[in-house]
């Protein structure tokens, strides 16, 4: 699961899962994509950071889910005709439950075959702009893909315990 | 003389008239009759036995009581050599073992229950019991016989005759008879032809010779050999076992030194031509067992020792080495060596660690294949296969046969998990097709009947799902009486133990998790809180103390409360102890800390008041553990405590599973359960019973009470809902003894909701417990009432300071 980056050298083709947010397309590794799901409703959660958007019933779990746009201070996600909830799956602990997280996305795209020799870093904007959870820029034929560290997102969103036993650690 | 004719001429005087035999020597000579001779093992014993005898029958005159007693131990301990040598091996039939295995643990607790209830019940008043606890025990030994199990069955015999013979009824041999057949169960469960556990004692015990009351039958040595250093060289190994295993340490060494021995005969027969290659599994199951359970127990030598040989073994059984003679022998001295190292464990051998090291180094070359002609030359010689220390070496070592109990299974939490989430969606799924307006248009007879059918089926699956996972407290609470029986006699204390609420049922695993605590809360109740019978008598009590447990729903979650009412907690005694351990943050003002904080630095680690350490309690360590365990499952232990008045510690524990009944209510657009044992009343405000103070807090007055006005749009800083406390509806609440009145738009009914967690992705939130899906499948938060008044009540506080 964590290969991508460490073994650039080889070369190897990844698959993504590309989608967009307003006209940017992003990406997630397709192994950590657990399935895709339409916008059902959602529960509030109090007390928790605007991007949740709360939790949602997937055949009897509960899950969060995360509005990436909001999570990238790109505004509110208006929920459309082709809005839909990419349920992601990160494994936190070996031998443990995975955790499933929601991300709230506009348009499900493809899933695109990028070759690691293919993604950049991800450029340094300076100022405000936090480009720590972008793996890297994936090229393909005509177009830009950002490809995103969902585990980090979800690390930086301040929503899980591990963040938090990590916290008390400090 | 021969033997026989001896014990003839004894027959004999016992039949004429005058003869007043001091035991019951009948049965125990016309057993020896029909025993053939050279079965006859422990020759030794049986001819000083017939000396005493044949001493006795000449001297015409009664047997003094002192020889009596030796007498009859020395029959004690004569017979299970006998019953284990003619006893013929025979066939056993292992369905029929499996059926009477899955009966056999609940008929013994029943038995256990029948008789502690017993206990301390003096004549014959409660004949129902005693002839309840009879009847069990004599099916019990006619299932037994059935079976066969003779050893069992004689066993259940002796108790039978005892109580019988006895004016009150022989609680202690018979709970021992209880703890041996479970051993026994155990053994079996794991082979069909295991040998029954060592019984001397219990034989002993039940044939009404006196035992040292009080002291548990298992004395365990560990924790005298932990304060009064064993005479070891300084090279001898030690072997320390932590507290919280003591108890398993006895089964281990048991359990270990029966695998041995059935390792050692599957060696043998090895040796003696017969080249099966299940011999060496089984030998190398042996080890991996005892190095798995002795891993379990932290007894690292053990763990490298067993490790050690398993991989030689290991070498053989993948065919990579040719099994000489010379590696039987090598084996046959491991198991000699890992029995002493075993014994070290018990305090009664040494092993250097020269010697460990030694073996080490033979072994790891053995694994090379490299096997040293010179095996460490000690003086433990080569069993011999006749050797009488090891009656069962030239039996044929039968096959294991594993014996399944098919009354249960394990399953895997999270397969169980993903099924119950299912059957959820299922009732969803079937509901929403119930109430689809297309599907309602459809009215033939047959359609409706097979929708009600279906209907029907999935209620039932729910239900049957739902109750997987439950099980009541009622065993646990059991461990608890014999527990509070063993300590209290143990500590000199009068304890009359009451149990309420043990029909609660709870998550599985939860159940399991506080087994732990429980025995240390109890222990530390009876050792520290109850005081002894002088003391009570004194302050003014009763002489015997009462220890309350029980298990109740309190507000969505489980509360086992452990009640005593002994000394109560030293709030002085600990702040001085608190002191002196410098478990203070710096700065603190002693004089500001509540009664709370100050009680529950006992559970700090190694925090213990006690002046001295016995072997119950006292070493700080078992505080700790409980509320470990205890956080672990998510749960609180608080403690409430009166000096002179006695202790009550609560354990509040979350129901990971449980269904709850709850109160659906609306704010704004989203729907909140209120656990329905949390609510109290919910009424619609009048505007004089309204009234803000200091134009902050809010208070409604209700029957008498002035009660805090919560908005929870407020607390969870919601954008929509009602703002006027006389438009909604007011919903009194109660949790931790706390009451406050919650303000919420409407109540749309009350239903049985599954807890769910909201999963390890969201942090917790504040004032919500976890979430439930609500029959249209959405999500709806249950509230955390007593986290809610928690924090209510604090924000209260600190405004005032």
């Amino acid at each position: 699961m964590n290969q991508t980056m460490e073994k650039k050298e080889l070369s190897r083709v990844q698959k993504y899962l590309s989608f967009f947010i307003q006209d940017e397309e992003y990406g997630i590794e397709i192994l950590k994509v657990r399935e895709i799901i339409g916008v059902t409703d959602m529960t509030a959660l109090p007390k928790t950071p605007s991007f949740v958007k709360g939790v949602i019933n997937l055949r009897g779990r509960i899950i969060p889910v995360i509005d990436l746009k909001r999570k990238f201070e790109m505004g509110e996600t208006e929920i459309k005709e082709e809005s839909c909830i990419i349920v992601t799956e990160i494994q936190v602990v070996e031998d443990g439950d995975p955790i499933q997280m929601g991300c709230l996305i506009d348009r499900v795209s493809e899933v695109t075959n990028i070759e690691d020799s293919k993604i950049e870093p991800a450029p340094k904007f300076g100022g405000s702009l936090d480009t720590s959870f972008i793996l890297g820029l994936g090229k393909t034929k005509d177009r830009v893909c950002i490809l995103l560290d969902i585990d980090r997102v979800f690390r930086e969103s301040e929503l899980t315990e591990i963040n938090s036993a990590a916290n008390c650690n400090e | 003389m021969s033997i026989r004719q001896r014990i003839e001429n004894l027959c004999a005087y016992i039949a004429s008239p005058k003869a007043t035999p001091p035991v019951d020597l009948k049965s125990f000579l016309s057993r020896i009759q029909e025993t053939r001779e050279d079965a006859l093992l422990d020759l030794e014993g049986l001819d000083s036995i017939l000396q005493t005898l044949e001493a006795w029958m000449d001297s015409g005159k009664e047997l003094g009581e002192k020889e009596a007693k030796e007498l009859e131990a020395q029959i004690a301990k004569f017979l299970p050599s006998l019953q284990k040598k003619d006893a013929p091996i025979e066939e056993i039939d292992a369905e029929l073992l499996g059926m009477f295995l899955s009966e056999c643990k609940s008929s013994l607790q029943d038995l256990e229950e029948t008789v502690l209830h017993l206990d301390g019940i003096s004549g014959k008043e409660d004949q129902e019991d005693i002839s309840e606890a009879r009847r069990t025990i004599h099916t019990f030994k006619g299932e037994c016989g059935v079976i066969p199990l003779p050893e069992a069955q004689r066993l259940c015999h002796l108790a039978e005759t005892l109580i019988d013979r006895s004016e009150n009824f022989p609680v202690d041999p018979v709970l021992r008879l209880i703890d041996w057949l479970r051993r026994y169960v155990d053994l079996l469960a794991e082979d069909a032809h295991a040998k029954p556990p060592e019984n001397c004692e219990l034989i002993e015990a039940l044939m009404g010779l006196p035992q040292n009351q009080g002291s548990t039958p298992k004395a365990l040595p560990i924790p005298q050999e932990e304060e009064i250093p064993a005479i070891h060289t300084d090279e001898n190994i030690e072997i320390e076992v932590e507290e919280d295993f003591l108890e398993n340490v006895p089964e281990f060494i048991s359990e270990a030194l029966g695998h041995l021995n059935d390792a050692e005969a599957a060696l043998l027969e090895y040796d003696q031509g017969d080249k099966d290659i299940e011999h060496i599994n089984l030998t190398f199951r042996a080890f991996h067992t005892i190095k798995g359970v002795a891993g379990f127990l932290g007894l690292s030598p053990i763990v490298q020792f067993a490790h050690n040989t398993e991989a030689v073994l290991d070498e053989i059984r993948k065919g990579n080495r040719e099994c000489t003679s010379a590696y039987i022998d090598l084996f046959l001295q491991s198991c000699d060596a890992l029995k002493r190292l075993i014994g070290v464990v018990e305090g009664n051998q040494s092993f250097s660690h020269a010697e460990l090291a030694h073996w080490n180094e033979i072994l790891s070359k053995a694994i090379e294949g490299n096997l040293s002609p010179e095996h460490p030359s000690r003086s433990t010689p080569l069993p011999h296969p006749q050797s009488p220390s090891n009656p069962r070496a030239d039996a044929p070592p039968q096959k294991r046969k594993r014996i399944k109990i098919d009354t249960s299974i394990k399953v895997s939490t999270r397969r169980l998990d993903r099924l119950i989430d299912m059957v959820g969606e299922l009732v969803i799924a079937q509901s929403m097709i119930n109430q689809d307006p297309q599907v309602k248009l459809i009215r033939t007879q047959r359609f409706n009947r097979n929708l009600s059918q279906v209907s029907k089926i999935t209620r039932d699956l729910q239900e049957a799902a739902m109750s997987l996972r439950m099980v009541t407290l009622k065993q646990t609470f059991q461990k608890m009486v014999r527990l509070v029986r063993d300590v209290s006699s143990k500590a000199g204390k009068q304890v009359h133990l009451e149990i309420h609420g043990e029909d609660t049922e709870l998550d599985r695993t939860v159940v399991e998790e506080i087994g732990d605590p429980l025995v240390h809360m109890i222990r530390n109740a009876v050792d520290h809180g109850i005081e002894t019978p002088e003391e009570r008598v004194a302050a003014g009590k009763d002489p015997t103390g009462t220890l309350t447990l029980s298990a109740y729903h309190q507000g969505g979650s489980i509360v086992i409360e452990i009640q005593d009412d002994g000394k109560g907690l030293d709030r002085d005694k600990i702040l001085a102890k608190a002191m002196e351990r410098q478990c203070l943050p710096p700065g603190t003002n002693i004089s500001e800390l509540g009664d709370q904080q100050i009680y529950n630095m006992v559970f700090l680690p190694g925090f213990s008041t006690a002046d001295k350490v016995t072997d119950i309690s006292g070493r700080g360590v078992g505080m700790d553990v409980v509320r470990k365990n205890i956080e672990a499952l998510r749960g609180k232990v608080e403690i409430d405590s009166e000096k002179g008045r006695g202790t009550t510690f609560f354990m509040r524990l979350p129901l990971t599973l449980a269904i709850i009944d709850g109160m659906v209510v609306r704010i704004g657009k989203e729907r909140y359960v209120i656990p329905t044992l949390a609510i109290i009343q919910s009424f619609q405000a009048k505007p004089h019973q309204v009234q803000t103070i200091m134009d902050q807090g809010e208070t409604v007055k209700i029957q008498g009470q002035i009660l805090p006005l919560l908005r929870l749009k407020k607390i969870f800083e919601l954008q929509e809902g009602q703002e006027d406390p006389f438009k909604g509806l007011l919903v009194n609440v109660e949790a931790n003894n706390k009451r406050a009145c919650l303000l919420v738009d409407e109540i749309l009914g009350q239903q049985q909701v599954v807890i769910k967690s909201l999963g390890k992705g969201t942090k917790p939130v504040p004032g919500v417990t976890g979430g439930a899906i609500l029959g249209d499948g959405k999500v709806a938060l249950i509230l955390d009432i007593s986290g809610i008044l928690e924090a209510a009540s604090t924000n209260r506080q600190m405004q005032g300071v």
